[in-house]
């Protein structure tokens, strides 16, 4: 087995650093930046832009691109969070309350030291995590039979629900409407045609390509519309000691180390995003701190706890995806979709057969989170304009890529048209929280839970026994029960508390 | 009855719950085998949004229905700092079917003309109308907008575009 590993590991750097692919990662890296640098838009819409350039590329050249420009879009927004104040993505918020003040006192090149060093990091501590759970991942992948699936599809769509911020029974709603669209169209598993209206276009189901395009970019593209880029506060000049900002990493190794386990713990939970993982970590690291007082002032510390959780839960997200198919977070979701248009299958299958695109995974985040702390440090001052492009410019070009790409897949308007229904379905959901990335995921997971579902009844020859009695089963759906209780718990227990 | 959340969000809840009960009135039309599944999402859907139409218009239910979810207390830790979205101001309603608008008049243009030549209506338009642009730079805009779209997905990868219903129904 690690002969194979190492093996395939050797096969996909081959495949990977050879002229001129390897331009790839560069483009994929910058355009990450890029987007993750503007606020608004961000890594989860850079990668369902870019799927339709990937149609004609293959396997191993399309996740270089796609996985480069996730990598990029992380530190992106951290440059505009420090330099004025902005965070390019929700992910990068809890940065901008140490990193603005610091900027402003100017030492705004030891905060983007600090924080490319802690996103380059972190990122390479998540991806080690993967890296050495690739053998665990088979034998899960192994293990887990049709009703374990069930199981872990149900758990999965109580944790999205359960644990994204905001209302609950919003997030219960999302997931509940996510799996209803997933049984539209002709149900392979079962025999017959559900909920097509009559329509001859629904009887292939809805795509999961228009849904990711219309949920993320067209749905951001109209909040450009309507709302505008925010206003900046005047950028910073770069000042300070860069050089200042890496060494404070070592100087506060424990903050970082913990930020990262944090980060990647939280990837690992299926619909759990970056925004958790970084607020979890500052909040960490100001609870941990001798001088909590000091955060939100210009406190490296509170640069570092953010960016590390945020890039090492990218690494954590890859393992229920790649082993199980389950997405751990929005841009895996979108990354599954991807998986489709190439013929990937994740699970036993890809350890198997595919091991070298696992590989070319991992390598690629490496590359672009080193890549991108360099080049966002040497140009940060020239990325940070990026920002001043005015939303009209922005808006209209994300709609004509959206309906691109939306067309692309399988060459049909049809396609178009629904991307941009579940555009501003998107919109709507944005604007009343409801929480977008539990649609998709139990979109995902949909499909899959009902293929199981049928196929453990199969296995038991019709008892439903099969799901009480296995202890894997048993175990992911007591799981399951606690995190839909939990957040009940929780609210009953603090307000016993202010009660008392 | 007074409501505890925007006009804009009930309805939209409510549109919601209408599509809910339209698959729930099909999926009994359907064999055994194949409503089951459904039913087993439809039925606490349906409880789900009873519960949040409860809490909509119930303040004090509404605490207890309705716990924030998340796994840590982010909007305390969101009241210190001032994220991108706070910082935007609230959507004014004529803005947002104005940009809605905008996104149907594409698809149309689209489905009429074909995806070329509504691009560059599109992309002018909106600049120069909805962004109140000035001619020069709407133009500007349109031209790099298409051609970059041009090279990438005509000259790169040859995709074979949509070119419209006119095209289809009188010159193909």
């Amino acid at each position: 087995m690690l002969a194979h590993i190492l093996s395939e590991a050797v096969n996909a750097a081959s495949l990977m650093f050879q002229w001129p692919d390897c331009l790839l990662l560069a483009a994929g890296t910058l355009i990450g930046e890029l987007f993750g640098a503007l606020p608004g838009l961000g890594g989860v819409v850079a990668l369902a832009l870019l799927i339709p350039l990937t149609y004609e590329m293959t396997m191993v050249q399309a996740m270089m691109l796609l996985m480069t420009a996730q990598g990029g879009s992380a530190f992106g927004g951290s440059i505009s969070a420090i330099l004025i104040n902005i965070p390019g993505e929700s992910v990068n918020a809890a940065t901008t309350l140490d990193g603005y003040p610091l900027a402003k006192q100017g030492k705004a090149a030891t905060a983007l030291g600090a924080s490319a060093t802690a996103s380059a990091l972190g990122a390479i501590f998540g991806v080690l995590v993967l890296m050495f759970s690739i053998p665990l991942m088979y034998k899960i992948a192994l293990v887990f039979g049709p009703p374990e699936m069930f199981a872990l599809a149900i758990l999965a769509m109580t944790t999205i629900a359960a644990v994204t911020e905001g209302s609950l029974l919003k997030g219960f709603i999302a997931a509940g409407l996510g799996v209803l669209i997933s049984f539209i169209g002709f149900n392979r598993v079962i025999g017959g045609v559900r909920f097509t209206f009559g329509s001859a276009y629904l009887w292939d189901g809805i795509t999961l390509m228009p849904v990711v395009i219309g949920l993320f970019a067209i749905a951001q593209a109209i909040d450009l519309g309507v709302k505008g880029v925010p206003i900046a506060e005047k950028a910073q000049l770069i000042r300070g000691s860069v050089w200042e900002g890496i060494k404070s990493i070592f100087k506060h190794k424990w903050v970082f180390l913990r930020s990262s386990l944090t980060g990647t713990l939280i990837g690992i939970i299926p619909g759990v995003g970056g925004a958790v993982a970084n607020w979890l970590a500052y909040g960490q690291a100001v609870q941990m701190s001798k001088e909590p007082e000091s955060f939100g002032k210009g406190n490296i510390q509170g640069v570092i706890a953010p960016e590390a959780a945020n890039d090492a839960k990218d690494g954590g997200a890859l393992i229920p995806t790649l082993a199980l198919g389950v997405p751990g977070s929005a841009y895996c979701a979108v990354l599954l979709g991807a998986f489709l248009v190439h013929g990937v299958i994740p699970g036993p299958t890809l350890f198997e057969q595919q091991m070298n695109i696992i590989w070319v995974i991992i390598f690629s985040l490496v590359v672009s989170n080193i890549l991108t702390s360099v080049i966002g440090v040497v140009l940060a001052r020239h990325l940070v304009k990026v920002t001043t492009i005015p939303a009209v410019f922005l808006a209209p070009i994300v709609f004509i890529l959206s309906l691109l790409g939306a067309f692309s897949a399988r060459l049909d308007i049809t396609d178009a048209l629904v991307a941009f229904i579940f555009g501003i379905i998107g919109y709507f959901m944005m604007k009343y929280r409801f929480p977008r990335v539990s649609l998709l995921i139990a979109l995902i997971l949909g499909y899959m839970a009902e293929k199981t579902f049928f196929q453990s009844l199969q296995l038991a020859r019709g008892s439903y026994a099969i799901f009480v009695t296995r202890p894997m089963t048993v175990i992911l759906f007591v799981v399951a029960i606690f995190s839909f209780l939990f957040p009940y718990v929780r609210s009953y227990a603090k307000r016993e508390r202010m009660g008392a | 009855m007074k409501l505890r959340v925007t006009q804009g969000e009930f309805l939209f809840t409510l549109s919601i719950a209408a599509y809910v009960i339209v698959l729930l009135i099909l999926s009994f039309g359907y064999a055994v085998e194949s409503r089951l599944f459904p039913l087993l999402v439809l039925v606490p859907t349906m409880v789900f949004l009873a519960l949040r139409f409860i809490s909509m218009t119930n303040p004090r239910l509404s605490r207890i229905l309705e716990p924030e979810a998340g796994m840590i207390d982010i909007e305390k830790i969101q009241r210190l700092a001032q994220t991108a979205d706070e910082r935007k101001v609230m959507a004014n309603r004529r803005e947002e079917f104005k940009v809605i608008l905008w996104t149907i008049s594409l698809v149309a243009l689209v489905y009429l003309l074909g995806i070329l030549p509504a691009i560059a209506l599109f992309v002018f338009l909106f600049v120069r109308f909805y962004g109140r642009k000035k001619v020069v730079a709407s133009v500007v805009y349109t031209l790099a907008t298409w051609i970059f779209v041009y090279i990438i997905f005509v000259a790169v990868l040859q995709a074979r575009l949509y070119t419209g219903i006119l095209d289809l129904t009188f010159f193909d």
